[in-house]
């Protein structure tokens, strides 16, 4: 068996070695933490929060506008409920006074025409009563002539205004 | 101590390997696993230690970049580079936090962040030539014992004495928590070393060192370090969620 040789430290470990690879470590671990860790962390927390308060205003302006929103649609629902009610009001007061005017008209036209019936009847009357006189001479005129003597009118009034009065009542 | 059979266990196998590769690939290996020591401050050290402080050296002047003329002008919609961090950030912070609630991810997640960006930079840095720097088995275990403390500090802050007072009915407990750095730091330093050396072997042999390497790095080099560098956040996030529940 071969002598074991206690020569230089495998692969060269060296303690010294070590504890000045550890002060590099310690050093680059503090540097790289305050100059690159901690300010990207930060800017990134930030930014997340900034995110964050920025979706929770989106959500409550959202919110705010989805309860505008209705509100402005039942408005808008109630103004058109109104408006179909104001014209159908508005309709049933048309038709009313439609109906009024026309009713009226209808009772004027009836007065109008019982009015015109009426002078109808005088007219007529008067007509007869103008017709009666010149048939009543009409007939003295003829009768004088078929007899061929001459009545004296208030002779033969009454024959005759008897036969008119017939007459008008035919 | 540690040295007496890991380091027997290596010489053995780079020895086999330099006979079966007479010399020029054993080299590329040896050279691969133990580099020429480089002086840092008088110190004898692994030249990866160089290549850790240097990427640290970038980080830290690109979150000072960022931090000056970026951060301030990020814009509500997130675009390009901007994305890119607050992915990234998102990412490690989400899987920290949804994990260990906000007492504790606040203090995991950067950590963890720092964690995946040095390993994968530390990692990638290969492709412009340096050692990557956990090629070191003492980068390793650094991150690997950072990982153990914050681990600790977690499960302190959680847990109170009754951390340590679960060792005395079963002392496994113990052994499980020390397997947790030694798992993290090995993991990382047997995936980054192996695909480093192919990587070395590639560009040692005349005839393997164009071209092929390019499409052999997407595996050995894009891959680990991304990889790794998730395994690492998301393990150290689960180890530390063990400690706490």
């Amino acid at each position: 068996m071969m002598p074991i040789l206690i020569s230089a430290a495998p692969l060269g470990l060296n303690l010294i070695e070590i504890l000045i690879h550890l002060f590099n470590i310690l050093i680059l671990v503090v540097v790289v933490r305050f100059l690159l860790y901690k300010p990207i962390k930060k800017f990134m927390a930030k930014r997340a929060q900034e995110y964050a308060t920025q979706a929770d205003v989106a959500e409550q302006t959202t919110g705010e506008a989805k309860e505008l929103k209705e509100k402005y649609e039942n408005l808008l629902d109630n103004a058109k409920k109104e408006a179909v009610k104001i014209t159908e009001d508005a309709l049933a007061v048309a038709n009313a006074n439609a109906d009024s005017i026309i009713c009226e008209a209808k009772k004027k036209a009836s007065v109008i025409i019982e009015k015109a019936e009426e002078e109808i009847k005088i007219k007529e009357a008067e007509e007869k009563e103008s017709m009666a006189g010149a048939i009543s001479e009409l007939a003295v005129a003829m009768a004088t002539k078929i007899i061929d003597r001459e009545f004296r009118q208030k002779d033969n009034d009454a024959v005759i205004n008897l036969l008119v009065g017939e007459w008008k009542k035919g | 101590m540690y040295s007496l059979l890991g380091g027997k266990f290596t010489d053995f196998w780079r020895d086999q390997f330099s006979d079966a590769f007479s010399g020029g690939l054993g080299h590329a290996v040896d050279e691969a696993i133990n580099p020429d020591p480089v002086s840092f401050f008088g110190l004898e050290v692994n030249p990866a230690l160089y290549t850790a402080i240097i990427i640290s050296a970038i980080i830290i002047v690109f979150a000072i970049i960022l931090r000056v003329f970026v951060i301030p002008r990020f814009k509500k919609n997130p675009k390009g580079l901007q994305l890119i961090l607050e992915s990234m950030i998102g990412y490690f912070d989400r899987s920290a936090v949804n994990t260990l609630h906000k007492k504790h991810g606040g203090f995991v997640g950067p950590f963890i962040f720092t964690m995946a960006m040095f390993i994968a930079s530390g990692t990638l840095i290969e492709l412009v030539g340096l050692r990557p720097a956990f090629s070191s088995i003492n980068t390793c275990f650094a991150s690997g014992i950072a990982a153990f403390i914050v681990i600790n500090i977690c499960g302190f802050r959680e847990k109170k004495l009754k951390r340590i007072k679960r060792y005395v009915p079963n002392i496994l407990n113990l052994m499980s928590d020390i397997a947790v750095p030694l798992s993290l730091s090995l993991r990382l330093f047997g995936s980054i070393m192996s695909g480093f050396i192919i990587m070395e072997l590639l560009y040692s042999t005349v005839f393997l060192s164009f071209a092929i390497p390019s499409a052999v790095a997407i595996i050995t080099t894009f891959f680990h370090a991304v990889l790794q560098a998730y395994l690492f956040a998301t393990l150290s996030v689960i180890f530390t969620q063990e400690a706490i529940e």
